[in-house]
């Protein structure tokens, strides 16, 4: 045991604590920080832990014209019989034009509902009071990586529900319910896979991406456990998991070297024998809340961990956030913050969390995340991989939107809106500071993990003695001008390389 | 602050910082090699370099539908659903054919500016998007994980010689940056939308927005002392800021007539027309296309994807015959994987291996290259590939960059004949 040795309470800092904040959670204020320092460490991996409790009801207020579509995609299956019978190609043009029309209709009804289920999830993230449930929630999310592309409005709640509920259960127990998820079912084309007519996808992905890892099956494996899923599928009224019986191909698979006429749920408990499934899970789980590549000793180290507790979540997450290795220098402030964690955290910080969740939206979208449309099934690129010169200036003009009311794009194309400016004032109300040094150090202490370096720190502090004419005068927060002068320290402390890792 | 300036200031704190920047290890050498240079000469001059654009077909192109053998049985019988009918196919000759909605690729076959090459695919192919995909950026051996992109050695390469890459030596249009593009030098940048792509100051008086503006600047460059992910994102800010300029200013310069297509790819290669007549440095542009993983109802998909595609390259090579560069320009269409021969059970394909990959240009040879694979000796139900994708790697780097290419693929393959 070395690198998932608990840190000592005696190494506990308000700094520390800032840390866990913005991993386990979204970022938070220093009042925040100076709270959980005073709950010790194993307090405040509790009582984040602790916001997972409750579950989620998410799925049941997404309104959804459920029936209306219901109704227009079996107007849909009737025309298509009728086009597939009629001889006349007149009749048959007609037909094709009426089933048009009603796909465009059943698009609009899909699309609009999927709109309103994202916006909503979006709130929720904002505004939420336990912020690690919405972080786990983006881990599994990320790491099922399931779109609303294919995926329609009603399955892609009740899949975050799912999400919401499991999230810090036994592992085995998630990936089997999300297998049989309609969600999964749809994405992934089990629902079409079929006795005689193997459809890979789902087999390949499951341990490919959710289980193993590439390398730890083989091909044989991929085909021959398809056949083990085939005749799964879901009740399109109810969304109840349903096993076909006659759609089952109940012939012998080979699977891992052994033949034998093997299920889907027999599949994935041997996928969970496999030695790989705890290294994969414990690299996953590491790479997205501590560091990317880690150690192969932390590796190993922590997938038997895992393993010793029955895959147990909850004593895996529990171990990482006590572990000396996640309040090391490696992790500390080294993460790039994906979009949702960097837009998301500033509005908190800032005290914004009711902006609106279209606009979130679009900003979101224009730094690379749409959160129900993950780019592809592997789930969204991470770390370094969010940032090139497009998506950095994007993120710092979103960082101008909030602090100045800029339009988040160029007015030619009309996209954005024009924001109000904000008020620096909220974020020192009630604290005196007796010079400008004071002030910046404040600013920084808020916003950024690691210190700034010195000569980029003292520059902030002469932007604020900066007087009209462009000389130096006293910096005083009750001058006219220090409203002004104090969104441009803002702005700049969040247009800096610092500000986007955490 | 004009851009010029900007620029030299960023070169002249690099010789101070010459030593220092030695430890960082994002910092790209070429910025100070070429310092003393840059006090002469014009650094942006127009150059009539060559150029590449390569076009990602994300998802796994379904090649048997894209290039279809239409005289052959085994075809129709793999494919009862989704089989394209013989008397819609665009003929190329008496076996093979476009897809219906390719008939921009058809026109560009037809004048002599676009070649198929047939069967690309590598040994022991991988049937997993992101391993084909890093396969294919990577350019070296298909087992091996590459740290680096085939186009990142590329500008690495450019890094030697007395003129000196451009910040903008390889321009990304989209939001994921490609792995093809990963080198040792940060060299690359990668942008959306030209008209907002820049940082901007704000304030009530000029001297706060020009404290603001130069604080900025220092705020985004490497400093000393900063460990790798800090460096990293200093290094793209910068890059960000020398871009920034010079891409805004070169589309300003032209509009174009031609009209392309509604969709991404097709403002991505008007965008890419634009930067082209503005005379940036840029020699290798990149754009996407997404949405082949034709898993079911492939038909109806498929063919808008198709058509989106060949519509939008004609108005491209059409646009760049317009500006007057067209003989400076190769066009690289590809994708990750082609699908099985087999049609499953949902109207759709799942992941194959061998497909055909497009070349197209005023200075290239059309035609068909490569061997027709066949539909009877098939390995797994996949297609056995007969060109290595390196092969058209190394005819585009060594005929039409005049690079040579077996320090790049690590290995010296044998060219095509389409240059």
């Amino acid at each position: 045991m070395a690198y998932l040795t608990p840190l000592s309470e005696g190494d506990w800092s308000p700094l520390m604590a800032s840390h866990l904040a913005w991993r386990m959670g979204l970022g938070e204020t220093p009042d925040v920080y100076e709270a959980l320092y005073q709950k010790g460490l194993q307090g405040s991996v509790d009582f984040f832990l602790s916001q997972f409790e409750g579950g989620s009801e998410f799925g049941r207020s997404v309104g959804y014209e459920k029936i209306t579509y219901q109704e227009k995609m079996d107007q849909i299956t009737a025309i298509r019989q009728k086009i597939k019978t009629t001889t006349d190609p007149k009749e048959k043009k007609v037909l094709e034009g009426e089933k048009e029309q009603l796909q465009r209709e059943s698009n609009r009804i899909r699309n609009q509902s999927l709109e309103e289920m994202n916006l909503e999830w979006i709130s929720h993230i904002n505004s939420t009071t336990r912020p690690f449930s919405q972080k786990l929630l983006l881990f599994w999310h990320n790491h099922f990586s399931i779109s609303g592309e294919k995926v329609e409005a009603p399955w892609m709640a009740s899949y975050i529900d799912l999400l919401l509920s499991k999230g810090l259960s036994k592992w085995g127990e998630l990936l089997l319910e999300i297998a049989r998820h309609p969600a999964m079912l749809v994405h992934l084309d089990n629902q079409s896979n079929v006795k005689g007519h193997p459809n890979e996808n789902f087999a390949r992905e499951l341990m490919e991406l959710f289980s193993l890892g590439v390398g730890n099956y083989t091909e044989e494996d991929v085909q021959q456990s398809a056949r083990a899923f085939t005749g799964w599928t879901f009740d399109h009224a109810t969304g109840q998991f349903t096993f076909l019986k006659d759609r089952h191909d109940e012939g012998v698979k080979k699977f891992f070297e052994k033949e034998g006429n093997w299920n889907g749920d027999q599949i994935i408990t041997m996928i969970l024998e496999h030695p790989q499934s705890s290294r994969f899970l414990a690299t996953k789980i590491w790479s997205f809340f501590a560091y990317e590549n880690p150690e192969e000793e932390l590796v190993e180290e922590f997938s038997q961990i895992i393993r010793k507790a029955n895959f147990d979540l909850k004593i895996a997450f529990k171990t990482l956030f006590q572990s000396k290795a996640f309040y090391s220098a490696k992790a500390r402030g080294t993460q790039v913050k994906s979009p949702i964690q960097l837009i998301s955290g500033t509005l908190r910080l800032l005290g914004l969390e009711k902006l609106s969740p279209r606009l979130v939206e679009r900003s979101m979208q224009l730094m690379g995340m749409d959160l129900i449309h993950p780019p592809d099934v592997n789930g969204w690129p991470s770390g370094f991989r969010w940032v090139n010169t497009s998506t950095l200036l994007l993120r710092y003009n979103f960082m101008n939107f909030v602090v100045n009311g800029k339009p988040l794009e160029d007015r030619q194309r009309g996209g954005g809106a024009v924001g109000n400016a904000y008020n620096p004032m909220k974020l020192v109300e009630g604290r005196s500071f007796s010079t400008a040094s004071d002030v910046v150090d404040y600013f920084l202490t808020y916003f950024i993990q690691r210190p700034l370096q010195s000569d980029l720190r003292n520059q902030l502090v002469k932007y604020l003695e900066t007087d009209r004419s462009g000389g130096s005068s006293t910096f005083d927060l009750k001058n006219r001008f220090a409203v002004d002068k104090m969104r441009g320290l803002i702005h700049l402390i969040l247009s800096s390389p610092d500000y986007q890792l955490c | 602050m004009n851009y010029l300036q900007t620029r030299r200031e960023f070169l002249r704190w690099g010789l101070k910082g010459a030593s220092l920047m030695a430890t960082t290890s994002f910092v790209p050498s070429f910025l100070t090699q070429s310092l003393l240079a840059e006090e002469d000469q014009a650094f942006w001059q127009k150059s009539p370099e060559r150029i590449m654009v390569v076009i990602q077909l994300a998802g796994g192109n379904d090649g048997l539908n894209t290039i279809i053998p239409y005289t052959n049985d085994l075809y129709y019988k793999a494919r009862p659903l989704i089989a394209q009918k013989k008397e819609t196919i665009l003929k190329i000759n008496d076996d093979l054919g476009f897809h219906q909605s390719l008939e921009g690729f058809k026109k560009l076959y037809d004048s002599g500016k676009l070649s198929v090459v047939q069967g690309v695919g590598y040994p022991n192919p991988d049937r997993s998007h992101f391993r084909s995909m890093d396969i294919w950026h990577g350019g070296i051996d298909p087992h091996v994980h590459s740290e680096t992109g085939w186009l990142g050695r590329y500008f690495d390469a450019q890094c030697g010689g007395a003129d000196l890459p451009a910040a903008t030596i390889g321009m990304n249009l989209g939001k994921i940056f490609p792995n093809a593009f990963r080198n040792a030098h940060s060299l690359g940048v990668s942008l959306e939308d030209p008209e907002s792509y820049l940082w901007e100051p704000s304030g009530t008086s000029k001297a706060f927005v020009e404290a603001q503006q130069s604080i900025f600047e220092e705020l985004n460059r490497p400093q000393m002392e900063a460990d790798p992910s800090l460096s990293f994102l200093q290094h793209t800010g910068m890059n960000a800021q020398i871009s920034s300029q010079e891409v805004r200013s070169a589309v300003k310069k032209y509009r174009s007539k031609v009209s392309y297509p509604a969709g991404k790819l097709g403002e991505s290669l008007s965008l890419i027309a634009r930067m082209m007549s503005g005379g940036l440095g840029t020699r290798v542009y990149y754009a996407h296309q997404g949405g082949f993983d034709t898993h079911n109802d492939q038909n109806g998909r498929h063919d808008r994807l198709l058509r989106e595609l060949g519509e939008s390259c004609l108005a491209f090579q059409t646009d760049l015959e317009q500006i007057g560069i067209a003989d400076r320009v190769v066009t690289l269409v590809f994708s990750e994987f082609g699908r099985r021969v087999q049609e499953n059970a949902s109207g759709g394909t799942d992941h194959g291996a061998a497909a055909p990959l497009f070349v197209f240009g005023k200075g290239i040879k059309g035609g068909l290259q490569g061997e027709t694979p066949s539909l009877s000796d098939l390995v797994d139900g996949d297609l056995k590939f007969g060109t290595d994708f390196r092969q058209v790697y190394a005819t585009v780097l060594d005929r039409w960059m005049k690079v040579p290419s077996d320090s790049i693929l690590q290995r010296d393959f044998k060219k095509l004949g389409f240059i």
